[in-house]
Formats: structure tokens, sequence, C-alpha cells
């Protein structure tokens, strides 16, 4: 029988945030309206109309966190999912087969290592295009490396494990055994722990971008469509137009720090349930 | 010819090798990138007559075949040669374009990473003190870490506008080093990991022996903490330089970021290859240099048969 582990919090805040996009995710397409109407409550703190307050415009801020949700939904969990198939496929062919496919492999991976991942996005999408297809392609490229090496690096220390050995003097299938007891039963924590860390990047380097590009004007990354719904970055471009620098009136600082609070728990909550998974299957 | 002497330059010349290899393969990746893109920088210029964009595109040789272009890139870049910048008036050179706000982001990043070995050195050296503390540095640098470094950036420069000035200064540059030492979990990785080494060069045998036998070990605590602090510092530099790019926009500085932002906006290949290049030279060179680093101090590594540097 399991025993029963403690609770641990981190494990609970990672669900916690986790519940969260996707229940505001499924709320964004079931439940509220196409547009976030503007309101005559301007910079209104939380309320029973407004749970999480409004912005400058009078635009309900949980309305517009929640139409992000569905596109960061599928551009991180593609991407992340992408980072990972890609990642393990080369790690476990690295970690399986001849020094020289692993040579090529780490070599290849030393490369694409080489750039910063937020440099290696606007180049393909100079060389390419700027369509969100393409930057999830190349932010999931960029974040393959570091699967590779972790799966690498987990088989070259399986290597001397004692129960594959048992396993193979038992004749379990070769088939078996690495999508089994390597895969499933070894890495599966930490390829969710990749996962999680890439989507929460991915989300976070799509703000940023979106951001920059409200700014000033640069180069737009994976934008929706003109009439789509505003990006996190979009938001909080509005968000950083209208505080009031000199601090006098703190109300306007309102939506930017709810906006900034939740890109903190989105990125915090993803990390700390990865992070929670591998200390379970440790321990 | 002395055989010994040989195979000790042959340990020196391995990472030089290494680091060349990863650079060639990094510009490839680059050129080759570049070159098959299709349409060019005058595409997006309503404003120049059709005639006047054929031109420019036979003047930079964008009309060849891509692996003619790739070639001739390639070729000008192994004699450290860049291109002419497609998007600036006057065509100025890339490296003469780039070269003060490559400046800038090295003094903002060597800014950032001083400040975050500082700041996580003595978060350690404070958390020893006793259970209490360390719990106090853990739970504090999960709050404050914990802000994704953009958005971090945000907020510090509006809460500093009152104060800073539009054109930017050391000031500036200050603020966005802070934010990049803390931020994106930075610090908080760095304080865990440097008092995980630090904890595991204590326990490592000639450190027991040595303060066993009365010994002040802090030179062998010093040397055995070096290859990991080693390798740490060249993986938060690339981090640092990664995150870098969306941290100087924010406050207005001038450097890399920037060039690459406008130069991706405008299509500009020939500004965007320059950068590219820079940023994995610097990489590849953290890389080279912490290779180096671990040569000179441990000499284990300079015999022949050593393993090979992971």
């Amino acid at each position: 029988m399991r025993r029963a582990r403690p609770l641990d919090p981190w494990y609970a805040y990672g669900w916690l945030v986790l519940g969260t996009i996707v229940a505001l995710a499924v709320a964004e397409v079931f439940v509220l309206p196409a547009k976030t109407p503007a309101g005559p409550d301007t910079l209104a703190l939380p309320s029973a109309a407004h749970l999480l307050g409004t912005d400058a415009d009078g635009r309900d801020l949980l309305t517009l966190i929640a139409h992000g949700q569905p596109q960061y939904l599928a551009l991180g969990a593609t991407a992340a999912l992408l980072a990972v198939g890609l990642g393990t496929a080369l790690g476990l062919l690295a970690g399986l087969t001849r020094p020289a496919v692993d040579a090529a492999i780490r070599y290849g991976c030393d490369v694409l290592a080489s750039f910063p991942r937020i440099a290696f996005l606007l180049l393909v999408a100079t060389a390419v295009d700027t369509s969100l297809r393409t930057a999830t392609l190349a932010l999931a490229v960029s974040f393959v490396p570091a699967v590779t090496g972790e799966v690498r690096q987990q088989l070259v220390a399986l290597r001397q494990a004692e129960f594959l050995a048992a396993a193979r003097a038992h004749g379990i299938d070769w088939f078996r055994l690495v999508t089994y007891q390597i895969l499933w039963v070894h890495l599966r924590p930490r390829l969710i722990r990749q996962a999680a860390f890439v989507f929460a990047y991915v989300v976070l380097i799509d703000a940023a971008l979106s951001y920059i590009g409200s700014l000033t004007g640069y180069v737009r990354i994976g934008e929706p469509p003109p009439g789509g719904h505003h990006t996190l970055g979009q938001v909080m471009a509005t968000a950083r137009d209208v505080v009031d620098t000199s601090l006098e009136d703190l109300h306007t600082w309102w939506p930017l720090t709810v906006l900034a609070g939740y890109m903190t728990l989105l990125v915090t909550g993803l990390l700390a349930f990865g992070e929670s998974l591998v200390r379970r299957a440790e321990s | 010819m002395n055989l010994a002497l040989l195979r000790t330059g042959l340990v020196w010349l391995r990472p030089l090798l290494f680091f060349l290899a990863t650079l060639a393969g990094a510009v490839t990746v680059v050129v080759v990138l570049v070159s098959t893109s299709p349409g060019t920088a005058f595409d997006a210029l309503p404003s120049v007559p059709e005639a006047l964009k054929q031109e420019l595109t036979a003047r930079y040789g964008l009309d060849q075949a891509w692996y003619v272009q790739a070639g001739r890139r390639l070729w000008a870049l192994a004699h450290l040669e860049f291109d002419v910048s497609l998007s600036y008036r006057s065509g100025g050179r890339v490296a003469a374009l780039l070269w003060p706000a490559f400046q800038s982001t090295l003094l903002t990043v060597s800014l950032a990473l001083t400040l975050s070995f500082t700041l996580a050195a003595g978060a350690v050296a404070f958390a020893r003190r006793g259970p209490r503390r360390a719990g106090l540095v853990s739970v504090g640098l999960t709050l404050v870490s914990g802000v994704p470094a953009f958005v971090a950036a945000v907020i510090v420069q509006a809460l500093l506008a009152a104060h800073l000035d539009l054109v930017p200064d050391v000031r500036h540059v200050v603020a966005a080093a802070l934010v990049l030492a803390v931020a994106d979990g930075h610090l908080l990785d760095l304080f865990r990991q440097l008092g995980a080494e630090w904890a595991e060069a204590r326990s490592t045998d000639h450190v027991v022996a040595a303060r066993a036998n009365g010994l002040g070990a802090r030179r062998e605590l010093l040397r055995t903490l070096f290859a990991p602090v080693a390798q740490l510092v060249t993986t938060r530099f690339t981090l640092l330089l990664g995150a870098v790019l969306v941290v100087e926009i924010p406050f207005g500085l001038y450097g890399i970021g920037e060039v690459l932002y406008q130069a991706a906006s405008r299509r500009d290949t020939h500004l965007v290859v320059g950068c590219l290049v820079f940023l994995s030279a610097l990489v590849c060179g953290a890389g080279l240099v912490r290779d180096f680093a671990r040569l000179a101090v441990d000499p284990r590594l300079r015999r022949a048969g050593a393993p090979r540097l992971e």
C-alpha cells in the first residue's frame, strides 16, 4: 500500500496555477463576451462587479487576462510538447547509440545553445516570417538542447544501474525497457519539469516581445490579427502608460500591479510544479 | 620533439578547437538561415520605386542563389569582415554600428553578474548561521526573485522614472543590472547552487582531513570550489545575455537588444547576422575562458589522457 505523503505546498501551488490557467481559458471560450467592453469605472480596485478591478479604460482586468489564455495555452503547450518530444528523441539517440552519433548530437546542441533564445527567435522572425506558428517552432527548437542534455545525462547515469542489468538478464524486451523503465518510470518527472519550464518561458517571451512591440513599434511577432484580442504584453504596455511615476496617485498603479502579479504567479507556479514533481519522485 | 610538451600543447589546444568549431557552426546556421530567407529589407519600403529596389537588391547581391550568398557571407566573416547595414543611412558598417551597443550590453551583463554573485555569496554566508536565517533567506529570495526579468524591468523603470533622465546614464545601467541580477529566479537559483557547491566542497575528503588535522582549509576549499563556480559563472553569463535583451529596452539603454529589435523590424538581415555572431561569440568565448581557467587551476586536467572537460 502507498504511504500517504505530507502535502508539499509548492506542489499544491503548482496545481492551483495550472488549474487557474485552464479555468481562465475555458471561461474565455465558453463564458466571456467576445470583446472586453470599456466601462465608466476606470482604475477601480477589486469589487463584486470587477473581481480584479479595471484598467484606465474601465475594462475588466480579469476578462482582459482571460482573453489571452487560449492563445497562451496553445502556444505554450505546443512549444513544450515539441521541445520535449524532439529533445527526448535526440537525447535517447545520443545516449543509446554509437559515440559518433552522440558527438554529433552534442555538437549540434552546443551550436544551438550558443544563441540566446530571444536572439534566435528574432533571427528566425527576420529570416522566415513573424507568424505565431514560426515563433512557436523557433522557441521550441531553442529549448531542445536543454532537454536533450538532461535526457542524455540521465541515460549516462543509468548505464551502471542494477535494475537495468537485472531487467536485461531476465530477458525483458529492449523496446519495453526503454519506453517503460527509462522513459516512463525514470524520466517522466524530469520531462514534465522541462515541459513546465518551456511553457512558462515561452509565455513570458511572448508577453515581453508584444510589450516591446507596443512600446516601440518594433517587429511584432506572433500577434493576433487586427481586431483580435489584446495580448498580455499589449495590456501591460497600456497599463504602463497610465502610471503616475511621481507616486502621488497610487490608483494608477493598480492595473500594472495586477498584470505583473499574474505573470509572476504564472511563471513561479509552473516552475514550482515541475520542481516539486521531481522532488516527489526522488523522495 | 619532446612528447610531453606536445601532449601539454594538445591539452590546451582542445578547448580552443572546440570554441572555433562551435562558433563556426553557429555562424553557419545564422548565415544559411538568412541567405535562404525570401524577400529583402527593401520590400517593405512603400515610397521607394520598383527600379531602385531592384538596383539595391542587385547591388547587395541579394538576388543571387542562396548558396552563393551564404558562401560569400561565410567567406567575409571568416576574414572578420561584416557586411554593410541595409537600413542605416550612409551604409554604416555593421561592426562599427554594433561596437558601442556591444560595449554597453557587456557592461550591463558584467555588472549584473558581479552583483548576483556578491549577493548570492552574502546570502549563503548569512544562511549558514542557523536554520532560522536560512529559512528567512529562502523565503525572502523566493518572493523577490520570482518576478520575471522583463516585468521587473518595467516596474522598476516606472518607479524610478521620476528620478531618471530621458537620456540614459549610469543610473539606468545600475538599475538594469540590479533587475538582471535578482529577477527571473536568477538570485534564488544562484543562492541554491552556490550553497550546494559550498557544502559539497566542504565535505570532500581532503578538506575534511585538513580540517580534522587543525589546518586552515581555506586554500583547499577555494581550489575545490573553483571548477563548479567557473561553470556557474559561464551558465549564468549565458542566461543573463538572453535576459538583457528584454531588460535594456524598458530602461532605454542602447545595447545589442535595441539594435537587434530595430534590425529585425526593418528586416536588415546584415545587421541581424552581425548581432547573432557577436552574441554567440560571447557565449562561446565565455566557455573558452572557463576551460582555460580550469586547466590553469587544476593540474589533474592538464595530465595527458585526462577526461574531456564536461
